[in-house]
C-alpha cells in the first residue's frame, strides 16, 4: 500500500511537470526538438521532455511549468529538458529559476555542476568553459559535481559560488548583496515580479539587519557583470566609475 | 600477586572505570571550528550575460569566534561486559550523562587556549556496584598549522578523578600530560578521513595500579548524507603501560555512529563501539560490545 503511493505520487509528481508552457518571449527565441528543426517559439507554445530552447544575442524568455515552477533565460542560452522537464541541461547562457513551495524537485546540470531545490529562487550562468556561477535570492539551493561523491554544499539566500565548470572541488562561496542584484538583473526588471518577491525581500531585510549588526561588512568589490572580475568602488553603497581590477582571485578574502 | 588481584564476577578490575570511562567518555574535548577559505582562482573574460545577472556586490562576513562551549549528553549503553573481565562477563545496560564546559580563547590566528571541566557518571542498571563519575580538568594550547595540510597540534594537562556515585569518595586521581596530533585528509567536502596520534603520560597517580601511559593511533572516516545526517566510523590502537608491574595491554577499539542534528544544537546517535584488550597478563583480556543511543545538546557563545 505504502509503496503503491510512493510510486502513484512519484508519477503525479512527474506528470506535474512534464510539460511545460513558454509564457514570455523576447526577440529571438527558437524551439528546437529531435523531430524538428528549430523554430521560432511564441508564447502560450509548450514543450516537453527532449526538447531545446535556444535564446539569441537580445533574446530572453520566460517558461513556466504545470506546477508554477519559473525559468527565465537570458542572452545567448540554451537549454534542454529530460527526465519529464524536471532537469534541466543548461548548456549555455544564464538562467533564473523560481521554485514554488510544492512543487516538485528542480534539477540543473552544466558540465560537471549540478544544482537543486525544491523551493528557491536563484541565478545560474555557464560561460563556456570559462566559469559557472550560481546564485541563491531566496531559499536553499544544493551544490554538487555529478562525478564526485559527496563534493556537494547548500548555498543559503545570498550566497554566491563561482567555479569553473569542469571543476573537481567546490570553492566556499561568498556572500553578495541580494537587493542591488535585484536592482540591476535584467532577469528580474524586465519580466513580472516574481512571485517569491516577498521572500526575497525578507532575505534583503535580513541581510541589513546583518549588516546593522555587524556580521557583513559591505565591501568595495563589486562584479558589475563583467564575467567574473571583480571591480573596486569608492564607496559601498554607490556605483562610481568602475577601475577594473584583475579578475577575481580571493574574492571571500579581499578587505 | 597479579592473579590475587583478579576479579571476582562482577566486580570491576583495577582500572576497569578507567577503561570504561575512556571507551565511552568524552575523549575527544571540543575544538574551535576553524574553517579554513578555500581560493577561488581567477576566470576571465566578459559574458554575453552580464546584464542578465546584474551586479553582485561582495558582503564580507565577520566571523565571530565563540570562545565557550556548554554540552550536555546522555548516552545509554547495552554493553555485554559490564566490569570489563576475562570470564564471567555480564551484560547490563549503562547510562552515561555528562556535561562539558570548554573556554577556547584565540591566542593568535591558529593558536587557541584550552580550559574546560568535563564531569561524566556511569550509571549500571543491575550492577550498580560498578556505578562510578569521572572529572577532567583540562588546560592546554590548540595549535593548527593549515600549511601542513591543516595539521592539528595539542597539548595540554589533565586531571582526572574518578569517584563513587553515592559520597564522591575518590577511587583513582591521575595528573597526566596528553600530547596529541591530528591530520585531516578531506576526500570530498561531506567526506573526510583523519589520522592522530596520542599520548597520555601519566605524571602522578594514586592508587598506583591503574596509573598506566597510553600511546594512541586513531583513525576516524566522517561522511555528510544530509544536511543533518552524518555517519562517522573509527578505529583506535591503544598501548596501556601500566606503572605497577609489568603490565602492558593492547587496546582496540572499533566505534560505528550515526548522526542526525535535529537543531544546531541538538544531535541525536545510534552509538556502537567493540573493544578487544590483550594483556601480557591474561586475567586482564577481555572483549566487549556496546550498543546505544544518545541525545546530545551543544550551546557555543
Amino acid at each position: 500500500m505504502l509503496v503503491c503511493l510512493v510510486v502513484t505520487a512519484g508519477c503525479l509528481d512527474a506528470a506535474q511537470l512534464e510539460e511545460a508552457r513558454v509564457t514570455q518571449v523576447v526577440k529571438d527565441v527558437k524551439l528546437g526538438s529531435l523531430q524538428a528543426a528549430p523554430r521560432r517559439v511564441a508564447v502560450g507554445e509548450n514543450f516537453r521532455d527532449g526538447d531545446s530552447i535556444n535564446t539569441g544575442v537580445t533574446g530572453r524568455s520566460e517558461l513556466t511549468f504545470s506546477d508554477q515552477t519559473i525559468a527565465r533565460l537570458g542572452a545567448k542560452t540554451n537549454v534542454s529538458f529530460s527526465n519529464g522537464t524536471r532537469t534541466v541541461d543548461l548548456g549555455e547562457g544564464a538562467m533564473l529559476f523560481q521554485i514554488p513551495k510544492g512543487a516538485g524537485r528542480l534539477k540543473i546540470e552544466t558540465a560537471a555542476i549540478a544544482v537543486a531545490s525544491t523551493e528557491a529562487t536563484a541565478i545560474i550562468e555557464r560561460h563556456g568553459q570559462f566559469y559557472v556561477k550560481v546564485l541563491v535570492l531566496e531559499g536553499t539551493v544544493r551544490c554538487y559535481l555529478t562525478n564526485r561523491l559527496g563534493e556537494s554544499l547548500l548555498l543559503q539566500p545570498g550566497q554566491i559560488l563561482i567555479a569553473k565548470p569542469d571543476v573537481t572541488a567546490l570553492p566556499e562561496p561568498a556572500n553578495f548583496d541580494i537587493a542591488r542584484e535585484m536592482k540591476t538583473c535584467l532577469l528580474v526588471r524586465e519580466f513580472q515580479p516574481l512571485p517569491s518577491q516577498q521572500r526575497i525581500e525578507s532575505e534583503e531585510q535580513k541581510q541589513l539587519n546583518l549588516i546593522a549588526k555587524g556580521t557583513f561588512i559591505p565591501s568595495n568589490l563589486v562584479i558589475l557583470g563583467r564575467g567574473t572580475q571583480v571591480t573596486l568602488v569608492n564607496a559601498p553603497s554607490t556605483t562610481p566609475p568602475p577601475k577594473p581590477l584583475t579578475n577575481i582571485g580571493h574574492q571571500s578574502r579581499t578587505p | 600477586m597479579i592473579l590475587a588481584g583478579q576479579p571476582t564476577q562482577g566486580q570491576a578490575p583495577p582500572g576497569s572505570a578507567q577503561n570504561r570511562a575512556q571507551l565511552l567518555g568524552r575523549q575527544a574535548y571540543p575544538g574551535p571550528s576553524a574553517t579554513p577559505s578555500a581560493e577561488t582562482e581567477g576566470y576571465p573574460v566578459t559574458s554575453p550575460n552580464d546584464k542578465d545577472i546584474g551586479e553582485q556586490q561582495i558582503l564580507k562576513r565577520v566571523e565571530e569566534y565563540k570562545p565557550f562551549t556548554i554540552s550536555v549528553y546522555s548516552p545509554v549503553y547495552w554493553t555485554s561486559n559490564a566490569a570489563l573481565v576475562s570470564s564471567g562477563e555480564q551484560d547490563d545496560v549503562l547510562v552515561a550523562p555528562g556535561v562539558t564546559l570548554m573556554y577556547e580563547p584565540r591566542i593568535t590566528e591558529t593558536l587557541y587556549a584550552q580550559v574546560g571541566v568535563v564531569q561524566q557518571f556511569f550509571f549500571y542498571n543491575q550492577l550498580t556496584e560498578l556505578n562510578f563519575a569521572s572529572l577532567d580538568v583540562i588546560a592546554g594550547l590548540h595549535y593548527y598549522l593549515p600549511q601542513f595540510h591543516n595539521l592539528s597540534l595539542r597539548g595540554y594537562y589533565d586531571y582526572n578523578r574518578l569517584t563513587d556515585t553515592d559520597n564522591f569518595d575518590e577511587i583513582f586521581v591521575d595528573h597526566s600530560i596528553i600530547l596529541n596530533a591530528e591530520l585531516p585528509f578531506r576526500i570530498a567536502r561531506a567526506q573526510q578521513l583523519l589520522a592522530g596520534v596520542a599520548l597520555n603520560l601519566s605524571f602522578e597517580g594514586n592508587p598506583e595500579s591503574p596509573r598506566r601511559n597510553n600511546y594512541s593511533l586513531y583513525g576516524t572516516y566522517d561522511v555528510a548524507l544530509s544536511r543533518s545526517f552524518s555517519l562517522d566510523a573509527g578505529f583506535q590502537f591503544v598501548v596501556r603501560d601500566y606503572y605497577s608491574g609489568d603490565r602492558t595491554d593492547v587496546n582496540e577499539i572499533l566505534s560505528v555512529s550515526a548522526n542526525y542534528r535535529v537543531r544546531d544544537w541538538l544531535t541525536l546517535s545510534a552509538l556502537s563501539s567493540f573493544a578487544w584488550n590483550q594483556s601480557n597478563h591474561s586475567v586482564f583480556d577481555y572483549s566487549v560490545a556496546n550498543i546505544g543511543g544518545g541525545v546530545a545538546l551543544t550551546l557555543k557563545f
